[in-house]
């Protein structure tokens, strides 16, 4: 009689290898045979990776079709299986996968498409935050704000694609019943893609604004920043930013690194 | 005897029949504040570091007593139990205080890899101290009593010793839990593997029973899936009702999950549900 | 240095003085730089049922040969120039 832990390893290989030795250890039923009975949950593990991609992909999904995309979902489940016990963290792994795969080709804005769903996922499940304090940051002194840098909004995203992306899921998106025709020119599309509240927004940027929000995430205060740029760029940049609500956190990083 | 809490102070509001809560339903049941005395929050749906399902599940919270149940906590898994999922829930069980947490008899992971299915035991002793001990550590570590309920199951091992009832009973006696009772899994076991759906009501603990859930399954023709995607068939129907005879006026959920209908619909399942309680307990009071 | 450091300090507050109308960015003109702000917002990921079976409401039948199918049929087809080949 097989152990418990030789059932389980049996089992668990069984659903995601061509393995059967499980099926050794169950019964037919009146209708269905062992194997058939353990190909129920085969077939239930790949719905639900699948279903859970759709939720993550949809936009993939309508550019590939229901049918495309089903298989190639399989394809991702045989080789990126599932680390977590939660499916909210399962499909990370597509964009790169679509890049080496070998039937979508053809369609080469595809993976930055599932990249910026992604995004959009990883905003949408982000830690909630308030946008900064503006009066405290006024009150800061020069030698404070130059010693400033400020945190994305928790989930922020800095994508970058030749592919006009950003038109791409706009117009795949369900409430589109007809998506417009687009011609693919490749030309540099900058994308911030964040949250606001409780919504995602997607902001289509300028390369200069890409690059200075690229820097600050990587921890550049104000002063690095305007001995790196024109005043008037830093200057237009900073109102955009605090318009928009880009940051939710700022801190002096000088010797003593007091958090405000 | 044990140390648990009993549950949270909120424990005793949960009565009659709640409804299964869905993210299509939020709007709704805000807007309209419908009657359903309770509702049941899947909790992994609310794992994530924020946003909006979170939000929505809070101002729900101020309208609605909710018990939490969940997929992910694998009681029957070989390795140990998932410690950052387990603080994760410690953490919104703190948020949002439910009456109660329940979770599957089943396990999920195997090592570093997971099937987020709810894949079954076969039904020894040996699987009964295996999961009785991972659910004792997952009480340990969250403070109270869990519920656990039975699961659809499309297989049966050969080395199975006993029947699910008994396999059931045997795991909530050792690790001192309480159960939820899916009378819809019970149906569609039995009809799968050939048992009687009967024994296990008949069978099955009452002194543990603090929960029953209902759903509809899906007729494949060879077998019944445990889809959650239809109306409550009247076999189910027919064993809930007996399930009542003998259990008394326990709590119970209707569950809905694919083909998620407006909310009415489920209110009118709830209705069914009520009746049946009803009926029972004016004929125990006819009876005394 | 100097410079910069007074810089900073009038660019912060005429930052946080002309973003004050924020809610009603349409009100100004869109700056350079910005080409346009997209506040799309989409429905939430829908859960995931409880049974997991729920999931896989549309469970494949597994066994048989994987089905594959070569070509997207989906609106990708309305991107031109989209095939390269």
């Amino acid at each position: 009689m097989p152990t418990l832990p030789e059932i389980q390893k049996n089992f668990f290989a069984g659903l995601f290898s061509r393995d059967r030795r499980i099926v050794s250890a169950l019964l037919p039923s009146k209708t269905l045979t062992a194997q058939a009975r353990f190909d129920i949950y085969r077939g239930s593990v790949s719905g639900l990776f699948t279903k859970v991609l759709a939720e993550i992909y949809p936009v993939c999904k309508r550019l590939l079709g229901d049918r495309f995309f089903d298989a190639m979902a399989d394809r991702y489940i045989a080789v990126h299986p599932s680390i977590s016990a939660n499916v909210i963290h399962y499909g990370a792994q597509l964009p790169e996968f679509l890049e080496g795969f070998e039937p979508v080709s053809e369609l080469p804005y595809l993976a930055d498409t599932a990249r910026l769903e992604w995004a959009w996922h990883r905003a949408f499940n982000a830690r909630n935050s308030m946008p900064i304090n503006t009066s405290e940051l006024e009150s800061f002194d020069e030698n404070q704000l130059y010693c400033t840098a400020f945190k994305l909004t928790p989930g922020s995203s800095l994508l970058h694609s030749v592919y006009p992306v950003d038109i791409i899921w706009q117009q795949n998106q369900p409430e589109v019943e007809q998506p417009a025709s687009i011609t693919l020119e490749t030309q540099d599309n900058y994308l911030l893609v964040r949250r606001s509240g409780f919504e995602v927004v997607i902001d289509k940027i300028s390369h200069k604004y890409w690059s200075l929000l690229d820097s600050i995430s990587s921890g550049l205060t104000l002063g690095q920043l305007s001995e790196q740029h024109d005043d008037m760029v830093v200057q237009a940049f900073l109102v955009e930013a605090i318009r928009h609500q880009w940051f939710s956190h700022f801190s002096t990083i000088n010797r003593s690194s007091n958090h405000v | 005897m044990s140390g648990y809490c009993e549950n949270s102070p909120s424990t005793s509001v949960i009565h009659g029949v709640g409804v299964g809560l869905r993210s299509q339903h939020y709007q709704h049941i805000l807007t309209n504040k419908p009657s359903t005395p309770w509702l049941e929050a899947l909790t992994d749906n609310y794992m994530a570091d924020g946003g909006q399902p979170l939000d929505y599940l809070e101002q729900i919270r101020n309208h609605y007593p909710v018990t939490f149940h969940g997929v992910g906590m694998s009681l029957g898994s070989p390795g140990p139990l998932d410690r950052n999922y387990l603080q994760r829930l410690k953490e919104r069980m703190r948020q949002f205080e439910p009456a109660w947490v329940s979770d599957h008899l089943s396990w999920s992971a195997y090592h570093r890899h997971n099937s987020n299915e709810l894949l079954p035991l076969p039904y020894t002793e040996e699987g009964i101290s295996h999961m009785a001990r991972k659910i004792t550590e997952a009480q340990d570590f969250l403070g109270e009593r869990l519920l656990v309920e039975n699961v659809s199951c499309y297989v049966e091992f050969r080395d199975s010793q006993m029947s699910e009832w008994e396999f059931v009973n045997g795991i909530a006696d050792e690790a001192d839990c309480h159960i939820l009772l899916d009378i819809n899994n019970i149906y569609v076991n039995a009809c799968n593997n050939s048992t009687q759906a009967d024994d296990f009501v008949q069978g099955v603990n009452p002194e543990r029973i603090r929960e029953i859930h209902l759903a509809g399954y899906e007729d494949r023709h060879t077998h019944l899936l445990d889809t959650h995607g239809e109306a409550i068939h009247q076999p189910v129907w027919d064993l809930y009702r007996q399930a009542i005879e003998r259990l008394g006026p326990v709590p119970t959920l209707i569950e809905w999950d694919t083909n998620i209908p407006e909310y009415g619909t489920l209110q009118k399942q709830a209705l069914v549900a009520e009746d049946i309680i009803s009926a029972s307990s004016r004929a125990h009071a006819h009876a005394a | 240095m100097t410079d910069k450091r007074t810089f900073l300090k009038t660019a912060v507050a005429t930052a946080v003085a002309l973003s004050a109308g924020a809610a009603a960015p349409t009100a100004m003109a869109i700056p350079e730089g910005m080409e346009k702000c997209m506040g799309i917002a989409k429905a939430g990921m829908n859960d995931c049922g409880t049974s997991s079976h729920s999931c896989a409401g549309q469970a494949k039948v597994d066994g048989a040969p994987e089905e594959w199918v070569a070509v997207p049929k989906g609106t990708c087809e309305k991107i031109v120039g989209g095939k390269t080949a």
